[in-house]
């Protein structure tokens, strides 16, 4: 059926021989290679050579066969494959007749064409493959076979009858389309069966199955703990994906109709050890008004943050010996620290805020638990910035910033500070309006109604009732309002992080719309009476931004920027040129 | 066990907390609209309701399909019992949306696959890859944009009146009863059958007007279309008149069998004509008045066009699984009583297919009331951004699966 559209592509290659600058072809059409001294390297016996790639292969077509050559005209993949696919992640896919393989960029064979389908590598370099289809397989989880590959060609998994969903920490629920983009993170490292509940490597090992989860319960619960119980694992909460190669787990055990026992555990999934575990008590409660259980009644909690920069944090709250506390955990499982309840925050690159337990006043500690910054802040933002800067309010409640090596960089004068965790920059408000600082230089005054989100290394300002751009890498303010009587920044119906949208009226109050960059360049002309227009215009800028717009650009923007005043009848034959498709 | 859930949970509060996450922009493959303006010059407000009609924004489940001609219109010159050749037909509407969806440049007749790999959601760049590699991937792919997407291109003309109680009586009754017979000639010219006879049944209702707030009500009429693209058309449009590359022969070819691209009539809808609150709108601006009038009759008919129409059914995604939640509410006309299917997408070598996994209803009172103008009105659920569904039968269910309404039977 698209046989028309592939012979297109496909009568296209004959040309590709002539236009190669070292390709050649005689005049019945066969290919071959010369070098710039005019050298037959390879003879003209070829229906099609490509391009040389960097690697010094090229493929070469022969009747209906693809194969691979290097420079010297040795055939490195033999002329048997009836497709070669394109380069990803340095590898290619075979096919032949029905089966598809797999080979290097240089040729070599990792995989002789075995699989019903490779689907295309992902950004972490795996890539899902049907083994084998089931007799009538309908559903992808039906009855057909199943691997992973990675980038090394390696097979990693293989299985039968399942969904295989790759886990992204943001999204839980891949479709099987899904995986086949490269939108999925892989950070954690682990990938899941959704449907036997086992997480694996990237090396394909098991790392969590049943097993081991029985294994965990008995640790925690006893040898003697019921093997029914031990199935009923709280997996609602069972945090996944992992961090820092920690999984941190929870499994309960119902001792009555009212009371269930919870242990909260941290996992090395590396190491297959348990790390770290305690016990809550949970006491439900009926709620007879409402008829439905509530908790929490005596209650004790145990609550484990995931792991970040090497620890994790675990909450205690309720009744407990112990009592309420937080107790910081390393990665070999040790407590470090036990703190004041609800007092620390996250480590985040390598520093972690925290409230003394005492006065209640802020500082950071090291990852050694060391004091970096000294507790006398009465107020704080929850994380020191990559750039070790720390936003916080001192005694008489003005905001200021300090570094983890002492220093004051912006002083405490402010009413607010806004803190970018990967950025120097930072806005600062005072007596109702905003400034900005680059690190420890004030680059705009306390003198704007409001700065906004910084995006693509600018960001917009509000003066009055103007709006333009300031840019970080020209250390500029754009003249956007430039002779405009006003603008305004776009809804969410026609926004777009990385533009700005804004009007102009003119002396009788007509809008013009139009868009700015984060340099506040006009990069679409404020000619644009329509709104919808205006935003297709910079559809197309946005693809190709490079591009100059095309006659039949222009074309259609005239058509959209006068369909107000063009208006036909029932009977009337619209004329073509008022079509813009 | 499936595990579609992952719950981020903090116990001090400070960062992220076990709290309700939305995914707020799920792409999914929708349905692509082209809609138009039958517009009654001699009506009171006519232009208005022109310039108007062009602002209003079309529903955000469907794909903007829209050419450059938008507004037709009727006045009182033209013969009440003329039924003129069809304008949809005559013009050939059917294939200019052909043509939008491959880009074409009318004078080149140059074509590209960017909109269908954009609204197939493919790569673009994937996506030529493998029609270029001739692949199976590349085939299916194909396949699956012409039936998932390209086949679901519709056509909603919108017969807007306005019409003043002060001028109420028969004389507007029967100037409307006319203009539904010329545009019930229209959609009989589609489809081959005479659908005068509902219309007219219309007309005479249309006596009786309704006191409104203001003195004035919108009534809209929306006729629905479908480009009708199966497989023998899109493999004579692949195989003789598509081109990527400027194509002098393709162009006369392509002009010459326009005739072949043809729009199927499926259906129409009456706005109630109901009420609308002008709470939150500057009762001095006629404009604002109508368009939020007119914006509500649109979305209400396109909303039942949705249930009604198979076809035309929209498949919103599910934005968080627990509570079950979606960006769906009362502008798709949905109530406590409304059911839908929760669909869950199945590949099989590029091509989707859906198949449901359980069914949801909306729970009382966390209906998000997300109708033009709602927010301002300060009507009840206005601000919930979500409805909250509670499941009826079936299985898991999980954040990006899709829900559909399920037609009463």
């Amino acid at each position: 059926m698209r046989k028309a559209l592939f012979t297109v592509l496909l009568l296209s290659f004959p040309f590709l021989c002539l236009r190669a600058q070292q390709v050649v072809a005689n005049q019945s059409g066969k290919c071959g290679y010369m070098d710039a001294n005019g050298n037959m390297l390879v003879p003209y016996k070829y229906d099609f050579i490509s391009d040389f790639a960097d690697n010094g292969t090229a493929i070469v077509k022969k009747g209906s066969k693809f194969g691979m050559i290097d420079t010297t005209g040795t055939e490195i993949l033999p002329l048997k494959y009836t497709e070669i696919g394109n380069e990803t992640n340095g590898l290619r896919i075979v096919k032949n007749k029905d089966k598809q393989g797999l080979i290097t960029a240089d040729g070599k064979l990792l995989h002789k064409p075995q699989y019903a389908f490779i689907y295309p590598f992902n950004s972490q370099g795996i890539a899902k493959v049907v083994v084998k289809k089931g007799k009538k397989a309908k559903m992808l989880d039906f009855n057909n076979t199943y691997a992973l590959l990675s980038n090394t060609g390696k097979e990693i998994y293989r299985g039968k009858g399942y969904q295989l969903h790759l886990l992204d920490y943001d999204q839980p629920y891949q479709s099987i389309y899904e995986i086949e983009s490269d939108t999925l993170n892989l950070s954690s490292g682990y990938f899941c069966n959704l449907k036997t509940d086992v997480f694996y490597n990237l090396q394909g090992e098991q790392v969590l199955n049943k097993n081991i989860r029985e294994s965990l319960y008995k640790q925690l619960f006893g040898n003697n703990a019921s093997q029914k119980k031990a199935a009923k694992w709280v997996t609602n909460k069972e945090i996944t994906p992992f961090s820092n190669d920690i999984a941190a787990l929870y499994y309960s055990q119902q001792t009555d109709k009212e009371h269930a026992v919870e242990a909260a555990a941290y996992f090395d999934l590396k190491n297959q050890r348990l790390l770290w575990n305690a016990k809550s008590t949970y006491h439900k409660v009926w709620d007879k008004k409402n008829r439905k259980w509530t908790g929490e009644k005596d209650s004790v909690k145990v609550s484990l943050l995931n792991f970040s920069d090497g620890f994790g944090i675990v909450s205690i709250t309720g009744h407990i010996d112990a009592g309420n506390c937080d107790i910081l955990v390393n990665k070999e499982g040790k407590e470090v620290g036990r703190y004041k309840v609800k007092s620390c925050y996250p480590y985040k690159f390598g520093y972690m805020v925290k409230a003394d337990d005492k006065t209640g006043l802020y500082g950071v500690l090291d990852t050694t638990q060391q004091e970096v910054i000294p507790f006398e802040y009465w107020q704080c933002k929850t994380a020191v910035n990559k750039y070790g800067m720390w936003a916080c309010k001192h005694k008489d409640n003005k905001w200021g910033m300090v570094t983890v090596d002492g220093k004051e960089i912006i002083p405490f004068l402010y009413d607010n500070i806004v803190q970018w965790p990967f950025e120097e920059l930072m806005y600062v408000r005072k007596n109702g309006k905003w400034g900005a600082y680059e690190r420890d230089s004030m680059i705009l005054d306390c003198l704007y109604d409001s700065l906004y989100s910084y995006i693509d290394n600018s960001f917009v300002y509000k003066y009055g009732d103007l709006y333009g751009v300031y840019s970080l890498t020209t250390h500029a303010l754009s003249d956007a309002h430039d002779g405009y009587e006003g603008c305004y920044i776009a809804d969410s119906a026609y926004h777009d992080s990385q533009m700005r949208e804004f009007y102009i009226l003119d002396s009788k109050g007509v809008k013009f719309y139009g868009y700015l960059d984060g340099f506040g360049q006009k990069v679409i002309p404020f000619m644009f009476t329509d709104r919808g227009l205006a935003y297709e215009a910079y559809r197309l800028y946005r693809d190709k931004p490079t591009r100059e717009f095309s006659s039949i650009d222009r074309y259609r923007l005239r058509l959209y920027l006068s369909r107000r005043s063009r208006t036909y009848t029932l009977e009337q034959t619209v004329p073509a040129a008022d079509w813009d498709y | 066990m499936k595990r579609y859930i992952i719950i981020v949970f903090c116990a001090l509060g400070m960062s992220l907390s076990a709290q309700v996450r939305h995914i707020d922009d799920i792409n999914y493959q929708r349905s692509s609209i082209y809609s138009l303006l039958i517009n009654h010059t001699e009506q009171d407000y006519g232009t208005n309701i022109a310039d108007i009609f062009l602002d209003i924004p079309l529903p955000d489940k469907y794909n903007n399909h829209d050419l450059s001609v938008k507004i037709i219109t009727i006045n009182k010159r033209t013969p009440l019992n003329e039924r003129g050749k069809d304008f949809l037909e005559r013009n050939d509407v059917a294939s200019h949306l052909v043509a939008r969806w491959f880009n074409r440049d009318p004078f080149t007749g140059e074509c590209n696959m960017d909109l269908v790999s954009e609204r197939a959601l493919y790569s673009a760049s994937e996506f030529s890859r493998q029609i270029a590699q001739h692949s199976l991937r590349g085939n299916a792919l194909l396949e699956d944009a012409d039936s998932n997407v390209i086949k679901n291109t519709f056509v909603i003309v919108n017969d807007i009146r306005y019409i003043d109680k002060e001028k109420a009586g028969r004389i507007a009754g029967l100037i409307f009863q006319g203009l539904l017979m010329v545009a019930g000639g229209v959609a009989s010219g589609m489809s081959g059958t005479n659908m005068s006879s509902s219309f007219n049944d219309l007309g005479d209702s249309m006596n009786q007007l309704m006191q409104t707030l203001k003195g004035f009500k919108v009534k809209v009429r929306t006729h629905l279309y479908q480009l009708q693209w199966d497989e023998a058309i899109a493999t004579e449009f692949y195989e003789t008149m598509y081109s990527a590359e400027p194509n002098e022969e393709k162009v006369k070819l392509f002009d010459k069998n326009r005739k072949k691209f043809r729009l199927q009539y499926i259906g129409s809808q009456l706005s109630s004509g109901s009420d609308v609150s002008f709470i939150g709108v500057n009762l001095s601006s006629p404009d604002e008045m109508i368009r939020k009038a007119c914006t509500r009759a649109i979305d209400e008919n396109v909303a039942n066009l949705a249930k009604n129409f198979e076809v035309f059914k929209v498949k919103v995604p599910i934005s968080n699984a627990s509570p079950i939640q979606a960006p769906i509410g009362k502008k798709e006309e949905i109530s406590e009583n409304s059911r839908f299917e929760v669909l869950e997408a199945h590949e099989n070598d590029g091509k989707i297919n859906y198949h449901r996994v359980a069914v949801i209803r909306p729970i009382k009172g966390q209906i998000w009331d997300n109708r033009y103008m709602s927010v301002e009105e300060g009507a009840t659920g206005s601000t919930l951004n979500y409805t909250t569904f509670q499941k009826v039968s079936g299985g898991e269910i999980a954040r990006g699966m899709l829900i559909r309404e399920i037609s009463k039977k």
